[in-house]
């Protein structure tokens, strides 16, 4: 390739414009916006927090999808599943988070308390080294080999919920997993229908780069969301609830 | 009525349309900084939902694309800093970072050759570049935008140029040739 100091601008657009755009998701930055407003204007209490079930988080929101039934069937399916959704959103739980992609499993473990909107996340890597993720609030902590030292931490910025990795084909967004946005979709959002078995599939438009649907199952035991499993983006992410009412202790990193 | 009072739909209407129509531009900007598609989107979204909370204010004083680019140039150095390398060790070896494992340079060479280059480049030389060359931000804008003088944003230039002859070649000998 050549480039002189004029053509820079053009092979910088070249750059830039190699890939797929997306439409604004004007729709989705309002929200957020509002929400951040909201969160802004109520300050940092957990109490009208865990109320308003803010939603904020990675790239991946929800908004109702259309043309929902209104049978009484499915009326009643959406109440039972809101009814576990806010039972779950006021417990502190174990959290296990798994992915699968087409060729590899991923399985991240730790706990989540709603009402702080604090939690934590861990697992080894292949190269043998303990990783953690912590959320508090708005805060994201990473634990990371940093220039050859293992378990720095770092705080990163622009983000909510626990990152994960990008999945499925390469158009997929970075994602983040919020487990509060994923209970109050389940709670507010989407068509829900239930399959039986204390089992509910359902759908929610996403607002992706792509705007694809995310659909898929939740299960719901002793009144509380137990298991959530969706496709995006070609890969599997399951989050397992568990060992309802644990501690949750989560300090920020110095 | 405060900042943070629920926006008037007058008030959202109009941030809708600016939304809308620096998008494609910004979001471009937001990948040469980030130098990865997905991180300069979310970074984008990131700075937006942040200028809708100030909308107001922000219109009132009359050009939230300079805010929105000083935004986007702030919000990369918490990437540069905190996120590029370190970030991705916690990802999936299949989504490693491009530039270091070459996955994608082995595809797409040319572009990457760049992205490369300009990924090697201090932040502030980087913008400095991302600014200039592909936003046509004159030095003053410039030196607005990230808040330094003219003379800083000269320098910049110059060591950035300096760096990416080096990591460019083909640059070096166009721009030896044909610009002196």
């Amino acid at each position: 390739m050549t480039i002189n100091q004029d053509d820079l601008g053009g092979a910088l657009r070249v750059l830039a414009d190699g890939d797929d755009d997306a439409p604004a998701p004007v729709e989705r930055l309002m929200r957020r916006g509002r929400q951040a407003r909201r969160r802004r204007a109520v300050g940092v209490s957990a109490a009208v927090l865990g109320v308003a079930a803010v939603l904020s988080v990675g790239v991946i929101g929800v908004t109702a999808e259309t043309g929902n039934p209104s049978g009484v069937t499915v009326q009643a399916a959406d109440l039972r599943l809101a009814a576990a959704s806010a039972a779950t959103e006021r417990e502190t739980f174990g959290l296990r988070v798994t992915m699968r992609s087409e060729t590899r499993t991923w399985v991240r473990e730790g706990a989540y308390d709603p009402a702080a909107r604090a939690g934590y996340l861990s697992w080894t890597d292949d190269h043998g080294t303990s990783q953690e993720q912590r959320v508090i609030g708005d805060d994201v902590y990473l634990k990371l080999t940093i220039d050859g030292k293992r378990n720095q931490w770092r705080k990163m910025t622009g983000g909510a919920g626990f990152p994960m990795t990008n999945l499925g084909d390469g158009g997929a967004p970075a994602m983040s997993v919020d487990p509060s946005e994923v209970l109050a979709a389940l709670r507010d959002n989407g068509t829900v229908k239930e399959l039986g078995g204390s089992r509910y599939s359902f759908a929610f438009r996403g607002e992706t780069t792509s705007g694809r649907t995310v659909t898929g199952t939740v299960e719901v035991g002793s009144g509380k969301v137990g298991k959530v499993s969706y496709d995006v983006g070609g890969a599997a992410l399951v989050l397992e609830f568990f060992d309802y009412g644990t501690a949750v202790r989560v300090e920020r990193p110095a | 009525m405060s900042d943070h009072a629920i926006a008037s739909p007058t008030s959202d209407a109009a941030y809708a349309d600016f939304v809308r129509t620096v998008w494609k531009h910004h979001l471009r900007v937001a990948r040469l900084l980030t130098g990865d598609p997905e991180r300069g989107e979310e970074l984008l979204q990131e700075c937006l939902v942040k200028l809708y909370v100030r909308w107001r204010k922000v219109a009132k004083q009359g050009d939230p694309q300079a805010y929105l680019r000083r935004m986007l140039v702030n919000g990369s150095v918490s990437w540069w800093r905190s996120g590029r390398r370190e970030y991705l060790l916690a990802e999936p070896p299949e989504r490693a970072d491009p530039v270091a494992d070459g996955a994608l340079a082995a595809v797409h060479e040319p572009r990457e050759e760049l992205r490369r280059a300009l990924l090697a480049l201090p932040r502030q030389q980087r913008a400095v570049v991302v600014l200039r060359h592909y936003a046509d931000l004159t030095e003053r804008e410039v030196a607005a935008t990230l808040g330094c003088t003219i003379g800083t944003v000269k320098s910049h230039h110059a060591r950035a140029m300096a760096r990416m002859r080096e990591l460019l070649p083909e640059l070096e000998s166009q721009d030896s040739e044909g610009m002196r």
